[in-house]
């Protein structure tokens, strides 16, 4: 039985369906991935209600807040609270869709317009239909997009409670890490000015070096997903920005890390291949299929599609946090938030951003095909949209472009979204496949 | 319009007729580059410093956006795809140089696409910050501080501090001149009507200031020569229009051939661009930051709305407004929120409002109307209930 006095339905039951899920892979002790996910998303319920029951501080924060910077407070009396969770835990664990249309139905009926991102609406739905805790202060980034800034811009406004906002700037030169760096500084200050709670470098530091050692195990698999034939399943490519979003610089993200790279390292010991017939690989540039993670099963099961990487499944080890000095620790978790965290990386500045990744990814994971998994909502996904297609063709890659939505399975019905899968298959891939061979 | 005003806005229309307009030609027959921008976050003072003419982009209703469309597909706001249209279609090669920004998603993927597709000589790309703190300002300063330099090497002229505080001094004046031409919309006959105020405004970021100084005094010398005396009540009802990027002075006209007078507007082409001046006592460059950061916000910053709507009540009761209109462009998201901000304020203040969508330089009529017509009822019978 979940814990906690506030009892809402909809946690209620994303907490029994992890229960029931986790009856279900703990019978296959090799699934690491999945044993590890569930475990740590318990904990997070457990430690969310428990900071209600005993009236922790509960600080607001938009999804790409770096986590590490938050746990520089002490977390037996302040409570982070990403307003993205509940739709993630909704979509990767719940039934698909069904409370998350509803939160954003909530929302647009509260008058958000509904060409905003869903996962700003869910969040503001949530809010609207009083099932996330009440905040004491909030803490806010203009990251990655114009649909997050309509989130704080309500936020603010709604809440009533003490608020900051950090900028994000365009660039990520070291201009801009300091800039972000200072800004850290004030938004420290800030909290602790209205928690009345002390922050605690030697606290941060041990985050940071929690953070560190995630990334390294990251960078690791990341590195493990390229050989083929693909050993460890796709799904798990979609699940990693899952886990980065909401526990960096803490023990359970650095525990998934670990189970995941061990993972792939047994099944690839063991020869397992994910798909029997010959392996069509695809980059998965935009966000992932979290209404049904089954999805990445049926590819895999019926097209032989593998996704090796995707954009938001992608880190680099290349920026870990300097724990020599305070101010180095600022400026690595302002590198990071910027340079290694998803969307932020690759959506918030130039169009070289993107495509860059889109071309290293290809070329590093041996693409087949690229697809573009069109999130209505993600306006600078679409702006970028016609430049994709003529680095697709300077490529030579095929490109799928289909829309849909990462949160709302209304808009795009699964069904349809594998016709147009097994038409490009049919009608692009193969045949391009076989002209080369 | 009446046959006088017709006749006084003669320069505005000249300015609006096409994109590029007499004005421009002529700055440029004088050896004066062009400088497009998208927004206005981005000061005209620094670059009208450098010697060249600041020129805000636009669309141009009824322009195919076909081009446009196929690099950001459907997905953005009709404006953004207008615009790059024009640009992919070679509409504005006349501009000389070309400034891009991050204040909203679309513009800045417009833009982006701009630099690539349709580079001009000079090419920059500005991040203007979604937060006015101090230490936002400070940056900001660096960003235009980089701008200016290169500027001034791309131009080969140096840009002084005199350079810049004349400029401020001038903009400051055609802002003046700006807000009192608004101010005779405070009649209870208007002397200026909603559509001819944002065409003035919107020249006034398509023309050279030093072209448009001396236009905007005279017209507001006649109007106040002839209609000042021009008491009486329109009878119509008073509207402030509030909410995203608007360059259409036609639209204005629709609404306002509904018995409505557009009184007050708070758009970025029309009252947020010159409702606040750059301090002349501070360093001009800092100024600028100061000015163009923290001036009437646009939601682009996220955690203005309270600031918005105070400037906007306070706006509403100065003219003596009815009623606010809030229209907003179809997929234009930082403006989605807003009405949503403002219905419950309204409601708490019995103020009466109407949130639009469009698209850009198209509407359709019949339901507009129909739309209009209920809201003017509704302000109807609330003042007959008071
Ligand atoms: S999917 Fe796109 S629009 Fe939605 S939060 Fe991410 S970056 Fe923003
Ligand atoms: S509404 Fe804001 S972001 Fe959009 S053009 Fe106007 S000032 Fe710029």
């Amino acid at each position: 039985m979940i814990l906690g006095k506030e009892r809402w339905q909809v946690w209620e039951e994303a907490y029994e369906s992890i229960e029931i899920l986790e009856d279900i892979f703990s019978v296959a002790s090799d699934d690491r991935t999945h044993n590890a996910l569930l475990k740590i998303y318990k904990g997070y319920f457990h430690d969310l209600f428990t900071a209600i029951d005993k009236g922790k501080k509960i600080v607001y924060g938009n999804f790409a807040v770096p986590g590490t910077l938050m746990r520089g407070f002490d977390t037996d009396k302040v409570f982070w609270y990403q307003l993205e969770a509940l739709s993630v835990i909704q979509s990767l664990v719940g039934e698909p869709g069904v409370w998350n249309s509803k939160l954003a139905d909530a929302a647009e009926e509260g008058g958000m317009a509904p060409e905003i991102c869903s996962v700003d609406r869910i969040a503001h739905g949530s809010w609207l239909n009083k099932v996330v805790p009440k905040p004491d202060a909030c803490f806010y980034l203009t990251t990655p997009c114009d649909s997050q800034t309509c989130l704080v811009n309500n936020m603010v406004n709604e809440t009533g409670k003490p608020t900051i906002v950090l900028d994000m700037p365009y660039q990520a030169r070291d201009e801009d890490i300091r800039y972000v760096a200072r800004q850290f500084r004030v938004v420290i200050k800030f909290l602790e000015d209205n928690l009345k709670i002390k922050y605690d470098f030697g606290r941060l530091k041990h985050a940071c070096e929690v953070y560190n050692k995630m990334m390294v195990n990251i960078a690791d698999w990341v590195e493990l997903r390229r050989p083929r034939p693909s050993a460890q399943p796709s799904e798990t490519v979609s699940l990693m920005a899952a886990v980065v979003t909401v526990f960096s610089g803490h023990q359970s993200g650095l525990d998934y890390a670990t189970e995941t790279l061990a993972e792939i390292k047994d099944f690839q010991s063991r020869g397992i291949k994910t798909v029997s017939g010959d392996e069509l690989r695809a980059i998965w540039m935009g966000t992932p299929y979290w209404t049904d993670l089954n999805f990445y099963n049926w590819l895999e099961g019926e097209l032989n599609i593998t996704v090796p990487m995707d954009m938001f499944g992608y880190y680099h080890a290349g920026n870990l946090i300097d724990t020599s000095s305070e101010e180095k620790m600022m400026e690595g978790i302002a590198r990071n938030a910027m340079r290694n965290f998803p969307m932020t990386r690759q959506l918030l500045g130039s169009y070289e951003d993107y495509l860059g990744d889109y071309r290293m990814l290809c070329r590093h994971y041996d693409a087949d095909f690229a697809v573009i998994p069109g999130h209505l909502g993600c306006t600078h996904g679409w702006g970028i949209s016609g430049l994709m297609r003529e680095e697709s063709e300077r490529m030579g890659i095929p490109l799928l472009m289909f829309e849909f939505d990462m949160l709302d399975p209304r808009v795009k019905p699964r069904d349809d979204v594998e016709i147009i899968f097994k038409n490009f298959v049919d009608d692009i891939v193969l045949p391009k496949k076989a002209a080369r061979t | 319009m009446e046959k006088t005003n017709e006749m006084l806005m003669k320069s505005f229309n000249r300015a609006l007729s096409e994109l590029n307009n007499p004005y421009i030609k002529e700055a440029q027959s004088n050896g004066k580059k062009v400088i497009g921008l998208f927004c206005s976050y981005i000061p005209l003072e620094l670059i009208a410093a450098g010697g060249m003419v600041p020129y805000r982009l636009k669309g141009q209703p009824g322009k195919d956006i076909g081009a446009g469309t196929t690099y950001l597909s459907t997905r953005l706001c009709t404006f953004s795809r207008n615009a790059l249209s024009l640009a992919l279609e070679n509409d504005y090669s006349f501009l000389s140089g070309f400034i891009g920004n991050n204040t909203c998603d679309q513009i800045r993927r417009a833009s982006q696409n701009w630099i690539i597709k349709k580079p001009a000589q000079f090419n920059h790309f500005i991040h203007i910050p979604r937060v006015y703190g101090e230490e936002n300002v400070s940056f900001f300063k660096d960003q235009l501080i980089e701008l200016k330099q290169e500027l001034e090497e791309w131009s080969g002229k140096k840009i002084s501090d005199d350079d810049l505080l004349k400029e401020n001094l001038k903009y400051n004046k055609a802002r003046e001149l700006l807000r009192k031409l608004s101010m005779l919309r405070k009649y209870n006959k208007p002397v200026l009507s909603g559509s001819e105020m944002l065409t003035i405004s919107a020249a006034y970021h398509q023309m050279p200031v030093n072209d448009f100084i001396p236009a905007a005094e005279s017209l507001l010398e006649n109007l106040l020569k002839e209609k000042t005396s021009d008491k009486g009540s329109s009878g119509k009802a008073r509207i402030l229009l509030c909410g995203g990027m608007i360059d259409e002075p036609d639209y204005i006209a629709f609404i306002e051939e509904q018995d409505i007078d557009v009184v007050a507007d708070a758009v970025c082409f029309g009252m947020r661009s010159y409702r606040d001046d750059v301090d002349m006592k501070m360093d001009p460059m800092e100024a600028l930051a100061e000015r163009y950061l923290t001036h009437f916000p646009c939601p682009h910053i996220g955690e203005s709305f309270s600031k918005r709507w105070e400037t906007i009540k306070q706006v509403y009761k100065e003219y003596n407004a009815d009623g606010i209109i809030f229209q907003r462009l179809k997929f234009c998201q930082i403006w989605g929120v807003d009405s949503h901000n403002m219905s419950g304020e309204c409601e708490e203040m019995g103020i009466p409002l109407l949130t639009l969508e469009r698209e850009y330089g198209f509407f359709s009529t019949g339901q507009l109307k129909t739309r209009l017509q209920a809201f003017v009822e509704l302000i109807e019978e609330r003042k007959e209930a008071v």
